[in-house]
C-alpha cells in the first residue's frame, strides 16, 4: 500500500500543473487579500465566496490527474501486477484529497494573512472565522471524495470534468432551495459539498454548519465506499 | 503434469453476449501455449480474466494452483507479466521512464535490469524519444519489456506481433523462444497469425464461440495434421472422376489440382492417371497446415 501511495505521489508531483497550482493559489490569495480592503471584505467575508470559485480550478486539475490513468489505460498495469482494486482506489483518493486540501490551504493561508495585514483584525469575528474555516476544509474533503467517486466510476476523460459539473450542480440546487423553501431542499443543500459555502460568511457563519458538516461527511463516506464497491466490480478493457 | 493455469467451466457474460461459455483450459508449466481462435472467440476475454481486469460470471480458474477467489491470487499475479491488446504506456515518457514507472508500480527496490530489458527488446537506442512518437512495433516491444519487469515466470501476450514488420516478428519470436528455453518462462500467446504460432507453440488451445474446442500438444497436432499428395494435371474435366473411381480420399483444390489424403504410392497413382489420359504436371507432398486443421475443427463460416 505504501508503495502504491508513494508511486501516486511521485507521479502526481512530477507534473508541472500540480506543482504550480499551490503557488498560483497562494499568490492569488495574497493578492485577493490586499485588494479586498473595502466594505465588509475586511472582516474576511469574501473568503468563502472566493473559495467556491477556487473549486472550479482545483476540481479540473484533480480530475485531469485521475482520469489520465484511464485515458492512457495505465491503470491496467497496477491491476495486472497484483495490486488490489481497493488499494488502488484508496491511493487515488489519498492523492486527490491531498491535492484538494493542499491547494485550498495555500489559497486560504495567502488570503487570511494578507487580509489581516491589509485590513487588520480589529473587526474580525474570530469564532465566525474558525467556523467558516472548518466548514471550508470539511467541504473540500467531501468534495474530493465525490470527485474521486465520479472520476473512477466514469473511467474516461469525461471523468475529469464531471467533478466540476457536480460542483456547479450543487450550487444551482441552492437556487431551487430559495425558490421552494421546502425542508427537504434544506437538507439536500446541506448534504452537497459547496452548496452552502456561498452563503457562509465569517461575520455571519451559516447557522446549520454542524448539521451540514455531518451530512456532507456521510455523503462523502457514501461516495467513498460506493466508489470502492463499484471499482471492484468494474470490467476493465 | 504441473499446470500454471487451469480453468473449469469458466463463463463470462455481458448483457447481450456470452464471451466465454463453460470454458476449460490447462496451460502446462514451461510451455509456449498458443491460443487460437477467430475474432470474437473469447481469447482476449479469457486473458482479461486471468490478469484480473475483469471478473468471471461463474466458474473458476487457478493460477499456480491458487483459485481466483482466494486473496492470495494478488501476490501470485506478481509472478506474471501481460500485454493485453494494446500496450499500456505512459505516452509522455521515454522507454526507460516507462520501465522505471513499472518498477515503481512493482515496488522493486532498484532499477537494475532496465538497460538489459531495453536491449532485449531492441529499444536501447531510443534516448529521449517519448513513447507517443514510437511506431506501433516499438510500442509493442516496449509493452513486452514492461511485461518482463520483475522477471515474471509466466507471460501472457495478446496478439503481440500485431503491427510488427517481418523483422519485428522474427525478433519477438526469438525473444519468446529465448525466454522459454533459457529462463523457463511459461508463455500464453494468442494470435491470428497461425503460421507464426505453429513455429512457436509447444501446446495449442483451439477456441470457438467462447468454448475450448480442443487442447493438444505440438506433437499431437503434428500427428493429427494429415499428410497429402498434391497433384496438378492437364485434364481438369477427367480428374475428379478418375480419383473417385480409384476410391481415394481426396479434395479438389481447383479444377485441375487435388490433394490426395489416402496412403498411396506415387508410381501406381501416376500410372493409373496416365491410363485414363491424365498427365500429372506437378506433384508435391504436403502436411496439413495449422490453418486448415483449425478450419476443420471450427468450420469455415463467417466471423465478426
Amino acid at each position: 500500500m505504501n508503495k502504491l501511495i508513494s508511486f501516486e505521489f511521485r507521479n502526481a508531483f512530477k507534473l508541472l500543473y500540480i506543482k504550480l497550482l499551490p503557488v498560483i493559489l497562494l499568490a492569488f490569495g495574497i493578492s485577493c487579500g490586499f485588494l479586498n480592503d473595502s466594505n465588509n471584505d475586511s472582516t474576511f467575508d469574501g473568503l468563502c465566496q472566493i473559495i467556491v470559485m477556487m473549486s472550479e480550478l482545483i476540481t479540473i486539475i484533480g480530475g485531469m490527474l485521475l482520469s489520465k490513468d484511464y485515458t492512457q489505460n495505465t491503470i491496467r498495469n497496477k491491476i495486472i501486477v497484483g495490486h488490489s482494486r481497493t488499494k488502488i482506489y484508496l491511493a487515488k483518493q489519498i492523492i486527490l484529497t491531498v491535492i484538494y486540501l493542499l491547494n485550498i490551504t495555500a489559497f486560504y493561508a495567502g488570503y487570511t494573512i494578507s487580509t489581516a495585514l491589509a485590513a487588520g483584525t480589529a473587526q474580525l469575528n474570530r469564532s465566525g472565522l474558525i467556523q467558516s474555516t472548518c466548514y471550508i476544509f470539511v467541504t473540500y474533503f467531501c468534495l474530493s471524495l465525490l470527485a474521486c467517486f465520479l472520476t473512477m466510476t466514469v473511467k474516461n476523460a469525461l471523468g475529469g470534468a464531471l467533478p466540476l459539473l457536480a460542483a456547479y450542480a450543487a450550487l444551482m440546487i441552492t437556487v431551487f432551495e430559495d425558490l421552494t423553501d421546502a425542508k427537504i431542499m434544506h437538507y439536500v443543500c446541506d448534504t452537497l459539498p459547496l452548496a452552502k459555502l456561498m452563503v457562509c460568511t465569517c461575520s455571519e457563519p451559516y447557522p446549520h454548519i454542524l448539521r451540514s458538516c455531518i451530512l456532507m461527511t456521510c455523503f462523502g463516506i457514501a461516495c467513498f465506499t460506493g466508489g470502492i464497491a463499484i471499482f471492484r466490480k468494474t470490467n476493465l478493457n | 503434469m504441473e499446470y500454471i493455469v487451469t480453468a473449469e467451466n469458466l463463463c463470462k457474460h455481458y448483457p447481450r453476449f456470452k464471451a466465454l461459455n463453460n470454458f476449460s483450459m490447462h496451460v502446462p508449466k514451461g510451455a509456449i501455449y498458443g491460443f487460437v481462435g477467430r475474432n470474437g472467440a473469447g481469447k482476449t476475454t479469457l486473458i482479461r480474466l486471468l490478469t484480473g481486469l475483469q471478473l468471471p460470471t461463474s466458474g473458476e480458474f487457478s493460477l499456480y494452483g491458487t483459485k481466483h477467489t482466494d486473496s492470495a491470487i494478488l501476490s501470485i499475479r506478481r509472478r506474471m507479466g501481460a500485454v493485453v491488446e494494446t500496450p499500456s504506456l505512459y505516452l509522455d515518457k521515454t522507454a526507460e521512464e516507462n520501465l522505471r514507472l513499472q518498477y515503481r508500480t512493482l515496488g522493486l527496490p532498484s532499477f537494475d535490469g532496465i538497460k538489459e530489458l531495453l536491449e532485449l527488446v531492441g529499444l536501447h537506442d531510443t534516448g529521449n524519444k517519448k513513447a507517443k512518437k514510437f511506431s506501433l512495433g516499438m510500442r509493442q516491444r516496449l509493452g513486452i519489456a514492461i511485461a518482463l519487469c520483475g522477471n515474471p515466470d509466466f507471460l501472457v501476450l495478446d496478439e503481440p506481433i500485431n503491427g510488427l514488420d517481418p523483422q519485428g516478428i522474427i525478433e519477438v519470436r526469438e525473444l519468446i523462444l529465448k525466454l522459454n528455453r533459457e529462463r523457463g518462462v511459461t508463455v500464453l500467446i494468442s494470435s491470428h497469425i497461425l503460421d507464426e504460432l505453429a513455429r512457436l507453440a509447444t501446446h495449442f488451445g483451439f477456441v470457438d464461440g467462447g468454448h475450448m474446442v480442443k487442447e493438444m500438444s505440438a506433437e499431437e497436432l503434428d500427428a493429427a495434421c494429415k499428410k497429402s499428395i498434391f497433384i496438378e494435371t492437364d485434364h481438369p474435366e477427367l480428374l475428379s472422376a478418375a480419383l473417385a473411381g480409384m476410391g481415394l480420399d481426396y479434395r479438389l483444390e481447383s479444377d485441375s489440382s487435388a490433394s490426395i489424403f489416402s496412403d498411396t504410392e506415387v508410381t501406381p497413382l501416376v500410372l493409373a492417371l496416365h491410363e485414363k489420359g491424365i498427365t500429372v504436371k506437378k506433384m508435391t507432398e504436403r502436411d496439413e497446415s495449422l490453418e486448415s486443421f483449425f478450419l476443420s475443427l471450427v468450420g469455415g463460416g463467417s466471423h465478426e
